[in-house]
């Protein structure tokens, strides 16, 4: 300390690419982002200090005044709410640190901030405290932990007292299947994968039907088949691991329990497409995890599959961790592709696809990480065997992290086609009222009516995240607390995400206080639409999507905020006695006070 | 509106200014003689042209220039809704608040205790804020007319250009929604 | 010379270079496409959305597009006018758009935009959320309340290749920033072209306000539509 800027540049080429890192290395030396740093940063990279800060102001993890030698980040998401004891931990946090969330203790060494889902749905209240996860808390373990810490226990020791470990959080795998199991899953030897011709893992990924496990459901292997036609002189693979959707945590479970498939998936994108290098894009939130997949990749490069003339095939290929910094958005393939280029995670305007002009300009596919560990499966058993799973339209299998109201949350792999009424039961919601398909930004379901649809593209598509909410639920108070959710993320950059939906929060909880009309309900709705048609990205698109769903499938609960009112004269929402309360009372004290 | 197809009956208008500073009526004024054609069309009420306070008589139209920032406002635009037909807001401040509002940003108290107890201008003396029964109560902030009432019409501008009053009020004569051409359509 | 192409604006044929930008053809077709982010030949930001149109029945940014051969774009169907009119009243509402004290009041896109769009009263409730001024060394002058965070300054004004201006923050935290080492090296020339980049009035020169009489102000004498460089 202070952060040695010429080493850092130095470590990293001086790669404007590599500015996320720098900031990283910047922020773990000096406690946050300084300014000698990013004049030195801006310097080394010959870019303006403008340039450096808006990456560094753009995210959630980083910052630019001191922010507590502890930063602790408890999660507030919808599953943490539904746990029932959001509040009281939150309290005790307080208590413990001496500060309120946002601020930093008077002494300086904690900081208590919110963050939306960590990944942990299943293991609820969970927090982060310098970066390592805590589970399962209560005021008294958190009691605990904070009196740790002050007694100056290392976090990471702390950590492994608890069930949840430094580098590991136990998953919860409720339901293994035939292409996950974390006993027995292996993919092809690598010697048997480079036996194979390029086309033919393109042909044999095409031939199992797989499709984007992400939620978006594009092509795998057309995808692929695109990036490799595109001429260039290098291509790359990149692995989405920014599992940032409320409610998902399934790439957590593979990243934990199954990362070789994960980094053999990889390899065999490479060598189908030609690509020359792959990142494995990890979201801050799991970067506990960073190490043990470093580490990971270390030993196959020591073992020669990765690296130069890989197994004598005279392919090259290498592999390295990309951490991100906390940000939803980046979550959209373009986004990533800018924050692997240490910019704003914006997403890009399209055309050109990442498949024609991704990273620095180059060919890229973008994969899910399941999507990517799915792929040794499929070349170990088969195409035919994996394009058995699941229906015509969706073939193979499905993890799906469960949390909220149920008896059984967790992990679950499940073929593509099974129903609502299947699901419900095998994870114990009886009776459900709502089911959030796919996060936020997928579906709000009304269970008791659904339980035929299908969880495939061809009816209810499926990201990972499925969310129970019972009958005891305030269904459109989470519904509210969505759409807050996107309302942070948005990167700012086009209108409709970044102002439209400020009007939507607006008008749903002008509502929810009783001070709507029936004319808002269809406002609600055709300004939802709005938004998603004129959003330049999927996160825009999909966040009137809370709102939408719940009113098609909800619209009792709806019709109840207004109950038939419509403004003749006078609008409902105007309250003259409330709105003349502010002067009563500074009158008042101001008498109080002798004036 | 030349005489000849004047209706039958002629049309009542009211006008009202609440937080505004009358432009907007000065610029009806400035219709130079067409005015005489605006009084031709309608019949004038409660306006402070007429310097009429009280309704006596329900009326077609009734012109709202200036938001709301205090009680007084509120009431007398509900009472306008009550008694007009078509309410149409007129000018910036009806629309969104307009210059009054510019203290919605800064916040009621603040703005009371820069002017009353802690003004740059008055050191030493002793401040007080204006609180007598007869005086008006202050809103949080000021509201745009359509925040409080049903209003019909919006007629832009700052103030709205004499040749759009014109506009507006013949459509209205004739029984016609007002859609101003381009041209006439100002925020300034 | 990229081959001519013919293409369709709500039924019409029109013909234009293949590749051509969108906003730009249609106007050389006599078909004004609203936008704020457009900055006539140069890359598109996509950014405003304005100018929402149907590209081959999906809704789509035309800056964003290339024209291609028989591509069909629906401009004009009251619901893609509804939705860019639904944006422009989002700008308006999300800051302080104060017209009657805007030095750049009667040559602002936003506010010509919406004069094209006979906007009246924007749907959205306005927000009356507080935004700064910032005065830069009596040199360059930046009003937050009247910024639509489009990118134009961002994107094009540069000194070599690092940016002067870029934004903070993100969601409806963001703002523009300027960096002040760079700035302070710009010429009186360079200022002048910030402002111009600028489509309202949220960069500044000083002593320039109000310089026009109104009643001659750009668009007091031309629509926005009208004048086919989109600029002055």
């Amino acid at each position: 300390m202070p952060a040695d800027i010429t080493a850092i540049l130095d470590r990293y080429g001086a790669d404007r690419t590599r500015l996320l890192d720098m900031l990283w290395a910047v922020q773990d030396a000096d406690g946050h982002i300084t300014q000698p740093a990013i004049e030195g940063l801006a310097a080394g990279l010959s870019l303006s200090r403008a340039e450096i800060e808006e990456t560094v102001s753009f995210y959630h993890f980083f910052s630019m005044q001191p922010a507590g030698r502890h930063r602790i980040y408890l999660n507030n998401d919808v599953s943490t709410q539904l746990s029932g004891r959001y509040e009281a931990v939150r309290d005790a946090f307080e208590e413990a640190c001496g500060c309120t969330f946002g601020t930093v203790s008077a002494d300086g060494r904690f900081g208590l901030y919110d963050t939306a889902c960590i990944g942990m749905c299943d293991r609820e209240p969970a927090a982060l405290i310098d970066f390592v996860p805590f589970t399962d808390l209560t005021p008294e373990r958190v009691a605990k932990i904070v009196a740790s810490l002050k007694d100056g226990v290392a976090t990471k020791s702390l950590a492994a007292a608890f069930d949840s470990g430094c580098d590991v959080v136990t998953t919860r795998w409720q339901r293994t299947g035939p292409v996950f199991d974390p006993r027995t899953a292996a993919g092809p030897s690598l010697e048997a994968l480079f036996s194979l011709a390029p086309g033919e893992i393109l042909e044999a990924v095409a031939a199992s039907g797989l499709r984007g496990r992400g939620g978006a459901g594009f092509s795998t292997g057309l995808k692929w088949r695109l990036c490799r036609e595109t001429k260039a002189a290098t291509r790359y693979v990149v692995c989405n691991a920014d599992e940032g959707e409320p409610g998902t945590f399934k790439d957590r479970a593979l990243l934990t329990d199954m990362p070789h498939l994960l980094i053999e998936g990889m390899v065999a994108a490479a060598y189908a497409i030609d690509a020359s290098a792959g990142v494995i894009y990890l979201r801050a939130e799991y970067r506990y995890l960073f190490d043990r997949l470093d580490s990971l990749i270390a030993d196959y490069r020591k073992a020669g599959w990765l690296g130069h003339n890989i197994a004598g095939s005279g392919f090259d290929f290498d592999l390295r961790l990309q951490l991100g910094a906390g940000s939803y958005v980046c979550g959209e393939e373009s986004a990533l592709i800018e924050s692997m280029e240490g910019k704003r995670g914006s997403p890009r305007n399209r055309p050109p696809f990442p498949v024609e002009a991704g990273f620095c300009g180059m060919p890229t596919i973008v994969n899910n990480v399941e999507t990517l560990a799915a792929v040794p499966r499929i070349l170990k058993e088969g195409a035919d065997w994996y394009a058995g799973f699941g229906t015509e339209k969706s073939p193979g299998t499905k993890l799906l992290s469960v949390a909220g109201d149920c008896a059984r949350p967790g992990i679950y792999e499940v073929p593509f086609g099974i129903t609502v009424g299947e699901f419900l039961d095998m994870v114990g919601a009886e009776p459900a009222l709502a089911l959030q398909v796919s996060g936020p930004s997928g579906e709000c379901i009304n269970a008791a009516q659904s339980r035929h649809r299908r969880l495939c593209h061809e009816d209810l598509s499926i990201g990972g995240a499925m969310t129970v909410f019972s009958a005891e639920r305030d269904l459109l108070d989470h519904m509210s607390r969505f759409l807050s959710f996107f309302i942070a993320e948005s990167c700012g950059i086009c209108t409709p995400c970044r102002s439209g939906n400020v009007a939507m929060k607006t008008l749903l909880e002008r509502l929810r206080d009783g001070r709507g009309e029936q004319r808002h309900l269809a406002d609600l709705e055709r300004w939802g639409h709005i938004i998603a048609e004129t959003s330049r990205c999927g996160l825009g698109a999909s966040a009137p999507n809370p709102v939408l769903s719940s009113l098609r499938e909800f619209p009792d609960l709806y019709a109840a905020l207004v109950d038939g009112r419509e403004a003749e004269m006078f609008v409902p929402g105007f309250d003259l006695d409330a709105s003349t309360g502010d002067y009563r009372r500074i009158v008042e004290r101001a008498r109080s006070n002798g004036r | 509106m030349d005489g000849t197809e004047a209706p039958h009956k002629k049309p009542i208008l009211a006008t009202v200014s609440l937080a505004g500073c009358f432009g907007c009526h000065m610029s009806l004024l400035d219709a130079d003689e067409r005015i005489l054609d605006v009084l031709a069309a309608f019949e004038l009420h409660r306006s402070p042209l007429t310097d009429i306070k009280r309704f006596a008589k329900r009326c077609d139209v009734g012109l709202i220039e200036g938001g709301c920032c205090n009680d007084e406002n509120v009431h007398v635009l509900r009472e306008f809704r009550e008694n007009c037909d078509v309410l149409v807001a007129v000018g910036a401040c009806a629309i969104n608040g307009g210059l009054p509002a510019l203290r919605n940003e800064i916040g009621l108290e603040a703005c009371l205790t820069e002017a009353y107890l802690e003004m740059p201008t008055g050191a030493g003396a002793e401040g007080i804020i204006p609180a007598d029964a007869d005086i008006p109560k202050l809103l949080d902030r000021v509201y745009p007319c359509h925040e409080v009432v049903k209003i019909d019409y919006f007629l832009p501008g700052c103030p709205p250009p004499a040749d759009a009053f014109w506009a507006l009020l013949t459509a209205l004569a004739a029984g016609r929604a007002p859609d101003l051409p381009t041209e006439l359509i100002h925020y300034d | 010379m990229a081959d001519e192409v013919t293409f369709f604006i709500d039924g019409r044929p029109c013909t234009a270079a293949a590749g051509d930008n969108l906003v730009e053809a249609a106007a050389d077709n006599g078909v004004y496409i609203p936008t704020l982010c457009h900055y006539k030949g140069h890359k598109p930001l996509g950014t405003c959305r304005v100018c929402m149109v149907r590209v081959d029945g999906r809704e789509a940014a035309a800056c964003t597009f290339g024209v291609r051969d028989g591509m069909r774009v629906d401009v004009d169907a009251p619901e893609l006018a509804d939705a860019r009119k639904a944006l422009i009243e989002l700008l308006f509402v999300e800051r302080n758009h104060f017209c009657p004290a805007c030095e750049k009041s009667g040559r602002c896109d936003l506010q010509a935009v919406a004069y094209h769009m006979h906007l009246t009263v924007p749907r959205f409730p306005y927000r009356y959320v507080p935004f700064t001024v910032e005065n830069f060394a009596g040199k360059l002058l930046i009003d937050h309340n009247r910024c639509i965070l489009c990118g134009r300054c961002e994107e094009f004004v540069r000194r070599g290749d690092s940016k002067v201006f870029a934004m903070k923050q993100r969601s409806s935290e963001a703002r523009i920033t300027v960096d002040l080492a760079l700035l302070a090296e710009m010429s009186a020339n360079e200022i002048a072209h910030a402002v111009h980049v600028c489509p309202v009035g949220a960069i500044l020169a000083p002593g320039q306000g109000f310089d026009t009489p109104i009643g001659r102000r750009k668009y007091d004498t031309h629509r926005i539509g009208e004048i086919t460089d989109g600029r002055d």
